[in-house]
């Protein structure tokens, strides 16, 4: 009988299984990228980040993408429970009025030479060269980068031209250029019954809304006033101010003048859905409004019946408003920040298909100049804006801070409490949350 | 004479304590995994400065101390405590005399038992929503007092209305609960006992006084704990219906805490707020079994 070396045959056979294992491995290997938002996949926007993630992964088979989607109401909630358990995901949206609170914990990723490099750019710098001026500003901290704008909106007053028409005004020339004028068109808006009752307010408030709805109408009037709702290192609350007693005396006129009704306007979906169904003719709007209404409400509304106005002032004073927005973060601890990256810059890589299937401005730079830009309506309106605005509330402990004034707001012009020592309260009450850091 | 039952085998006893061991180490486990450790974990959680975004850190009593001067924490207490009052006294009368009328077998007395206990079935934020719809402007209630020649009341925008609003939702789903619980209770009591009563010429309301309520006292102790601890933990109708607002006219400390571990990611604040409101619950336990202990 004959002796076989068994070595060899036993090393090839190895060496055949390690290389088919690897050949598995690689056929089948894949990078994951989680990516979280808020977005319905019912709406406009949901349904376009379904396409965009099917085209990435079309140009990119190697990754395939998770995306889950949970409501706005419970997505921090959400979000911070599963960064608590070590389960963040790659990449997710992220208000820069959260920024603050993220990046304190270090949660989020700076956008650093390699993350600019996975969105092609050369460097940083080369970076937001490819975004409009300003339009990063919110997602920075100290020089650093956490995030790449995925929303960039622009709010100031609409008013309902219908409605103008109706009371025997002109919407262009009668529009309210001061809050005197504001109040004096309201009292010609209002309709009541037979009993005295509001059917048709002339203003309204978002009571059933988010603390950023209040702070839409509140912080705006604020700065034009001289004042704000923190000092500038954010060490102390500046909410009982003359200026802050004389914006909420403001606010509160118009239920003291009996053009709005407070009960109505803290009805279940009133907010959303009154003043494009012509429940109140004026309202603090933002730059996506008009075209989503009028795709929202088809039949009901058309474009002409709304037009976008600065918010009035006082006599004398430039108008103030606010912008506000959304960026793509990546995780700090993600494993996959290069492909999280990569995604979150295809995601924001189509400004004019996005503004036109949305409504949503994705301020890369020259985003204004394109032809879906001026296909807004109102483009050049908005785009004039920018100039008296600033991002919303950006400060720390964003998510206290505002609570704290919503409710300051709902007892003044809910339970009529008395400005100054609601304010007072409220100033206390903030001063030992950012005391608490 | 021999000792037949008295031999025991070597490590009888022993095994025996064993066996009871093992027998009661699922339960032992299960509390110690669900109930105990929960609670041991928030006991940790509020000493220290945990946002959830980041690993909790030790910050010693700062928290305690933190709550000591937060006005807005003893405000949610002060609602709590009147809305447990007046939830549990409506809560009492009316299920007692739900329970009166199916305990005295009349017609169709079976159905009533089903139609008190149907609006316990559905959930509390669905109700919540719905009678929101029913009390906002322009809405059923509005409609009612317009009947009646009542003006308008702001429900849910007035402070003192809105807990009202709130105590009729919560009242409306939980009363066929309590009522179910207090005709089990009256159910326990013996005929011969109510009839020795009326032969003692006892009237109807020294019946109920001196007989019904002393009978009852361990379904009372119970509707009252747990009616305390449901009342406190059941936060659903004010996060629906007001969100604590107008102000903090209706911030009960449930919600409080919920805010503050889930919205401000302030956990650590929150686990001390929950630590003090186990305290007082286990306070109030005590004062409400001490009071329940007169003799029959």
């Amino acid at each position: 009988m004959e002796d076989y070396d068994m070595k060899p045959i036993l090393r090839n056979a190895m060496l055949a299984v390690v290389a088919l294992g690897f050949v598995a491995t690689s056929a089948t290997a894949q990078t994951k990228v989680s990516l979280w938002h808020i977005w319905d996949p019912n709406a406009a926007q949901g349904k376009i980040y379904q396409e965009y993630v099917k085209e990435f992964e079309a140009a990119n088979p190697g990754v395939k993408v998770e995306v889950v989607v949970t409501p706005h109401k419970n997505y921090f909630q959400r979000l911070a429970a599963a960064i608590a358990a070590g389960e963040g995901p790659d990449a997710f949206a992220l208000t820069y009025r959260r920024l603050l609170d993220f990046e304190a914990n270090g949660v989020i990723s700076p956008i650093d030479a390699g993350a600019a490099k996975s969105m092609g750019h050369a460097s940083v710098d080369a970076l937001r060269k490819a975004w409009a001026p300003g339009s990063l500003e919110s997602y920075q901290v100290g020089d650093r980068l956490y995030g790449v704008p995925l929303q960039f909106n622009i709010y100031a007053w609409i008013i309902n031209a219908k409605h103008f028409r109706e009371a025997g005004l002109d919407p262009v020339k009668d529009a309210p250029k001061t809050w005197d004028d504001a109040h004096a068109v309201a009292k010609k808006l209002v309709k009541k019954d037979d009993k005295g009752r509001i059917t048709r307010q002339a203003i309204s408030f978002p009571f059933v809304a988010s603390a950023a709805w209040y702070l839409l109408e509140f912080e705006p009037v604020l700065r034009e006033l001289g004042g704000s709702i923190l000092n500038a290192d954010q060490t102390e609350s500046l909410v009982n101010s003359e200026a802050a007693i004389k914006t909420m005396e403001t606010i509160r006129k118009r239920f003291d003048l009996g053009v709005s009704d407070k009960d109505i306007a803290a009805s279940l979906d009133y907010y959303r859905e009154g003043f494009p169904t012509g429940k109140f003719s004026m309202t603090i709007g933002g730059n996506w409004g008009i075209p989503r209404w009028v795709k929202n409400f088809k039949g009901v509304v058309k474009e002409s019946d709304f037009l976008a106005i600065p918010t009035p002032t006082f006599a004398g004073r430039k108008t103030a408003t606010s912008t506000t927005g959304w960026a793509w973060a990546v995780f700090n601890n993600s494993k996959n920040k290069s492909a999280a990256w990569k995604l979150a810059d295809f995601l924001t890589s189509q400004p004019a298909r996005h503004l036109k299937e949305t409504g949503d401005i994705i301020p890369r730079a020259g985003w204004s100049e394109s032809e879906a830009a001026k296909s807004i309506p109102q483009a050049a309106f908005w785009e004039d804006m920018l100039q008296y605005s600033q991002p919303l509330a950006k400060i720390r402990n964003y998510s206290e801070v505002s609570e704290i004034l919503k409710k300051a707001m709902e007892e003044i012009l809910l339970s009529g409490k008395d400005i100054k020592a609601t304010l007072d309260r409220a100033k206390a009450d903030i001063d030992a949350v950012l005391k608490r850091g | 004479m021999r000792r037949f039952f008295r031999v025991r085998p070597p490590g009888y006893v022993l095994r025996l304590h064993l066996a009871g061991v093992l027998f009661l180490l699922p339960t032992l486990l299960f509390a110690v995994v669900f109930l105990i450790g929960p609670i041991a974990v928030a006991v940790v959680y509020s000493f220290t400065k945990f946002s959830m975004l980041s690993a909790p850190r030790f910050n010693g009593g700062a928290n305690y101390l933190a709550i000591a001067q937060m006005p807005a924490f003893w405000e949610a207490l002060w609602v709590t405590g009147k809305y447990i009052f007046l939830r549990l006294a409506v809560i009492f009368v009316i299920a007692f005399f739900m329970a009166h009328i199916v305990q005295t077998r009349i017609l169709g007395a079976g159905i009533f038992q089903s139609i008190y206990f149907l609006p316990y079935v559905f959930p509390l934020a669905v109700t919540s929503v719905v009678w929101k719809i029913f009390f906002q402007a322009r809405g059923l209630m509005e409609s009612l007092t317009d009947l009646l020649g009542i003006a308008p009341i702001s429900w849910l925008t007035d402070g003192d209305w809105a807990l009202v609003a709130i105590l009729i939702t919560t009242v409306w789903s939980g009363v066929g609960y309590y009522s179910i619980i207090l005709l089990a209770g009256l159910q326990t009591i013996p005929k011969s006992v109510w009839e020795a009563a009326i032969v003692d010429g006892l009237t109807a309301p020294q019946r109920f006084i001196y007989v019904t309520l002393p009978m009852l006292r361990p379904t009372l102790f119970y509707m009252l704990v747990v009616g305390t601890v449901n009342t406190i933990q059941g936060f659903d109708p004010f996060l629906v219906m007001t969100d604590g607002g107008p102000g903090n006219a209706t911030e009960v400390i449930g919600l409080l805490i919920f805010k503050q571990g889930v919205v401000n990611f302030r956990m650590g604040l929150a686990s001390a707020m929950s630590v003090i409101v186990l305290l007082i619950i286990f306070a109030l336990t005590l004062v409400q079994h001490r009071l329940l202990r007169w003799k029959v």
